[in-house]
């Protein structure tokens, strides 16, 4: 989501519940889909900088552009750098990770003569990151002299949509991406490259007036190599990047019961030339009160995902454990329910949505990283049980004709797996989360917002029987307040403070910083004393001012 | 017999009952055919199926009944769903959702200072010249004004 102005997006649409025929398999719990604006309705140039007191500089510009008479085109920058050692725990760790990072984003919407779409956007994103003891410096990139831990990445992507020149509507929808890691973590390499290609043909059929079908195939390439053990023979000798076809066929049928009752279903056949054949149905019903006040959704689906430890979980590549898969790893399985009731009240002077959502996950297979059996290790094991997310979320939207507005929402939940028959709760994962944000605009221009977020205790990995930091972190709180005012047509200036109530976690939630390199330490007789940093369970960046300026020219 | 006279008694006041609660709402190709024989000037509203103001908006301001028998009495109402694929006639024009995916009568209609904002609620005179434009959310009391101010100026 980094890199694409916020003056470029139109909106972000969250679909809840699973979302598999038309997203694919790895849609399990939903989808957020970020819609950027139509060059017709985007201003010509917006430009947003912002600085913060700890240094960090932000800038965004959007700008809109004609390539020729038929081509319209939007682009945006986004620069980023923060070079700060900034280190208020004193634990001779930077509390923020140095970043410098840029992001360009173009989208080009093309017009045709049968006025049927054809657009291409593409992104690139350049970041040299950085974080460890304060005295690193890049010279000592991979070295054991001073830890750091130092990520290069690349990354290009492009998408685009374009609508086949049929009488019927048939569409073709496209992207590629690539990405490339060059890191270190203390002395351990991660070089990592990942290449994906896809392809997509849909046919929309209005069948009748209550009757619409959606025919599909579709087509992924997935190209991923890396330096570990994760891509290596089976014999564990030679590198053997993984490369994985991904053909697919879909069909999903949607039909209108009556006024109040909808209904669609949906099937999907994928065959990953690894993995084998992966079918994922999906039932939605939806039924709304005749004024629409009033909406019930209940989907129903499987998800199916291939686990790429070594890039979706920092932990594996930090800290001083050993890491380790038992086993070959299965993809990951799983059936999941999502019942949703919105209530619509609208009076002269207020508009309130309310919206409570309860949701249901059966694992049949997960890849969990196991910190406890062994604190030398962090081992990844295919799932000899079942895990279950379940939980209830509740949001209130309230929306003052006066200038007020209020949005709250509250989830709670319990993740958990069991083996064994024995239940654990997953780690670092909270039972409940709560968040807010109240808005007000006065009549001169001039509004207010107040965020926040608050958590419920979590269960953290300890290091052994002596540790002696506590299992469970406590309830936290992170509150933001901005102030901002508009001059004329144009101008904006806001400011504002992140993290009032200064929240970091304890100082010593990175173990053993002041030896990250465990020299003369017996880790496996004292893992306390080990170098581990997996225990931080929330961000070092405590309270910090900031000030900013934006420009629209429409 | 009596069964007869009873509804062709009744039939009357469900008239009556339907034009003080209703507010009639026409489409672009109704409006034409109505205003030949009767000119009147048009509100249109444009509005999106996410946009929540909008909703808000025909559940209030447009269910009012003061607003209701202003507007059924001396204006064709139109609600304009800025995202539609459908082709409009009007007069003789014809306007279609663009590539950019916006809509002709949107970007007519729903643009001020060249930005489309939703809901929007337009008036248009008798001369089918767009006369006021407002963006945002309009309460019933604020409608109300605005609507009486531009019939007393026009029927002058």
């Amino acid at each position: 989501m980094t890199g694409i102005p916020q003056a470029l997006i139109e909106r972000v649409e969250i679909v809840k519940g699973p979302a598999s025929t038309l997203y694919g398999s790895e849609a399990v719990g939903g989808i957020i889909n970020i819609i950027t604006k139509k060059p017709g309705n985007s201003p010509k140039l917006t430009t947003d900088s912002f600085a913060s007191s700890w240094g960090e500089i932000n800038t965004d510009i959007g700008l809109r552009y004609k390539i020729s008479e038929k081509t319209d085109a939007l682009l945006g920058v986004n620069y980023f750098n923060f070079q700060q050692r900034i280190d208020n725990n004193n634990d001779n760790f930077t509390d923020l990770t140095l970043q410098n990072r840029i992001s360009i984003f173009n989208k080009i919407n093309i017009e045709r003569k049968s006025k049927k779409a054809f657009s291409i956007a593409s992104r690139y994103v350049y970041e040299d990151r950085w974080g460890g003891e304060l005295d690193w410096e890049r010279e000592f990139r991979g070295t054991n002299q001073i830890y750091g831990e130092s990520i290069y990445t690349n990354r290009w992507e492009t998408f685009g949509t374009y609508e086949l020149p049929t009488s019927e509507n048939i569409s073709f929808q496209f992207s590629a991406n690539g990405h490339y890691q060059d890191s270190f973590y203390g002395t351990d390499a991660y070089t990592a490259s990942q290449f994906i290609a896809f392809g997509q043909l849909v046919y929309n059929k209005q069948l009748s007036e209550k009757n619409n079908l959606l025919l599909g195939l579709a087509y992924r390439y997935t190209f991923y190599d890396d330096n570990t053990f994760a891509t290596l023979d089976e014999n564990g000798n030679i590198n053997e990047p993984s490369k994985i076809h991904l053909p697919g066929i879909f069909l999903q049928d949607e039909i209108k019961l009556n006024e109040q009752n909808n209904l669609l279903f949906g099937a999907r056949w994928d065959y990953n030339s690894v993995h084998g054949n992966i079918f994922s149905p999906r039932i939605n019903y939806k039924w709304n009160s005749k004024e629409q006040t009033d909406i019930v959704r209940l989907s129903l689906g499987n998800g199916f995902r291939v686990a790429n430890i070594f890039t979706e979980d920092h932990a594996a590549l930090t800290g001083a454990r050993e890491v380790v898969f038992e086993g070959e790893l299965k993809p990951e399985t799983s059936w999941n329910a999502n019942l949703n009731y919105v209530k619509k009240i609208n009076t002269e002077n207020s508009f309130i949505t309310l919206d409570a959502s309860a949701f249901y996950t059966y694992f049949d297979n997960r890849i969990l990283p196991d910190y406890e059996t062994d604190p030398n290790k962090i081992i990844y094991a295919n799932l000899d049980g079942f895990s279950v997310s379940k939980g209830i979320s509740l949001n209130a939207d309230v929306l003052f004709t006066n200038g007020l507005s209020i949005n709250a929402g509250a989830t709670l939940m319990d993740v958990s797996f069991t083996e064994n028959n024995i239940k654990t709760r997953q780690l670092l994962t909270e039972s409940f989360s709560g968040v807010w944000s109240i808005s007000y605009k006065f009549s001169n221009n001039f509004s207010i917002d107040y965020t926040g977020n608050l958590y419920g205790p979590m269960r953290l990995p300890l290091l052994g029987e002596k540790d002696v930091r506590p299992e469970f972190s406590p309830w936290y709180s992170i509150q933001n307040i901005q102030l901002s005012k508009k001059f004329g047509n144009n101008w904006e200036v806001y400011g504002g403070i992140k993290n009032l109530l200064n929240f970091t976690p304890p100082a010593n939630s990175i173990n053993g910083a002041n030896n990250p390199f465990d020299i003369g330490i017996d880790t496996e007789k004292n893992p306390e004393l080990a170098f581990d940093p997996s225990y931080v369970y929330a961000s070092n960046q405590g309270i910090r001012g900031f000030v900013g300026l934006r420009y629209t020219l429409f | 017999m009596k069964k007869i006279c009873l509804i062709l008694l009744l039939s009357p006041l469900f008239n009556l009952a339907q034009q003080t609660n209703k507010l009639a709402v026409y489409t672009f190709e109704e409006v034409e055919k109505l205003y030949q024989q009767h000119p009147k000037p048009l509100l249109v509203f444009v509005y999106t199926d996410w946009c929540k103001i909008c909703f808000g908006m025909k559940n209030t301001t447009f269910k009012n009944e003061q607003i209701i028998k202003i507007l059924n009495a001396n204006f064709y109402v139109i609600f304009l769903n800025a995202e539609t694929k459908n082709e409009i006639a009007f007069f003789g024009k014809s306007f279609k959702n663009s590539t950019a995916g916006i809509h002709d009568l949107t970007n007519i209609l729903a643009s001020k200072n060249k930005q489309i904002g939703y809901p929007t609620t337009v008036i248009v005179n008798k001369d089918l010249s767009i006369e006021l434009q407002f963006q945002g959310f309009l309460k019933s009391t604020k409608l109300k004004s605005v609507l009486e101010s531009f019939l007393i100026k026009n029927n002058k």
